[in-house]
């Protein structure tokens, strides 16, 4: 199964799991998934629209989803995932 | 338990001196190479979590503000609208947004250093009438965190031979966490 790290941040999402695993074939999959495991998370992912949000990215190893195929780029059992939580202050 | 858990951050001298230069080299205008210039100082707190405390394990300096992307820049806008006190600093100059890339590299860097990304600091520079010190978070502060799960450093550097640096839940005022430094 393909593994997310879940960064510290949204743990309080996740029960204090550091990581989830999923058996999908993409990452859109991978992150309908985690929230149906874990609905908090959902709007700290996604859009009312169900849109990714702009400055939450996601990596497969080093590279961005987005240099790939965007949410429908494809993983499999061995690949490890990151979420980039969105930062910013005033 | 997690980060809405702790109550105190203990810094490697070294590290919290880190942060006092970098809030230092931004308010006097000295800026790396590529650096986005503004005399704004803000950046990643990586930590081990370890009951309700925290180890800090080192920071990264963000270099970039995304504020001003196309993408984000009407959204910022809104937000100081409706949150952030006036200023001298323009609305359109205030507030960060930091590049998902430079995230990505701090993640990795905490995690080679044991520890994983807790928090996030910037300094606020300017006295207010009403809030000479500057030293906790403002309104905008606390609606950009809002419900981030990330605690909040802010470094008041309104006397730069004084700066304060204090640590706050999602932007909370009224979740501090105590800030010890270890020789």
């Amino acid at each position: 199964m393909a593994t997310i790290s879940i960064p510290s941040p949204f743990r309080k999402f996740t029960a204090q799991e550091p990581e989830f695993q999923s058996k999908a074939t993409t990452v859109n999959g991978l992150l309908q998934d985690l929230v149906a495991t874990y609905p908090d998370i959902k709007k700290n992912l996604f859009t009312p629209e169900g849109q990714l949000l702009q400055f939450i990215k996601v990596y497969k190893g080093e590279e961005d989803i987005q240099e790939m195929n965007g949410v429908q780029t494809t993983i499999g059992e061995q690949d490890q995932l990151t979420i980039i939580p969105a930062i910013a202050g005033g | 338990m997690g980060l809405a858990s702790i109550k105190e951050f203990i810094f490697p001298q070294e590290v919290y001196i880190a942060i006092l230069e970098h809030g230092k080299r931004k308010i006097n205008q000295e800026y790396l190479p590529g650096e986005y210039q503004e005399p704004k100082a803000y950046g990643l707190i990586g930590g081990s979590i370890n009951g309700e405390q925290v180890e800090v394990v080192g920071t990264y300096v963000l270099t970039k503000n995304q504020r001003g992307s196309q993408d984000q820049k009407a959204q910022m806008d809104k937000n100081m609208k409706e949150y952030a006190v006036p200023s001298e600093t323009p609305m359109e100059k205030r507030g960060w947004i930091a590049d998902p890339e430079e995230v990505w590299e701090a993640i990795s860097q905490f995690s080679e250093q044991s520890g994983s990304l807790v928090g996030n600091y910037h300094t606020h520079r300017i006295a207010w009438e009403h809030d000479p010190e500057r030293d906790t978070c403002t309104k905008i502060d606390r609606e950009l965190a809002k419900n981030s799960g990330q605690w909040v450093f802010i470094l008041s550097v309104v006397n730069p031979g004084r700066p304060i640096l204090r640590a706050f839940y999602e932007g909370q005022n009224k979740k501090e966490a105590l800030i010890t430094i270890k020789k």
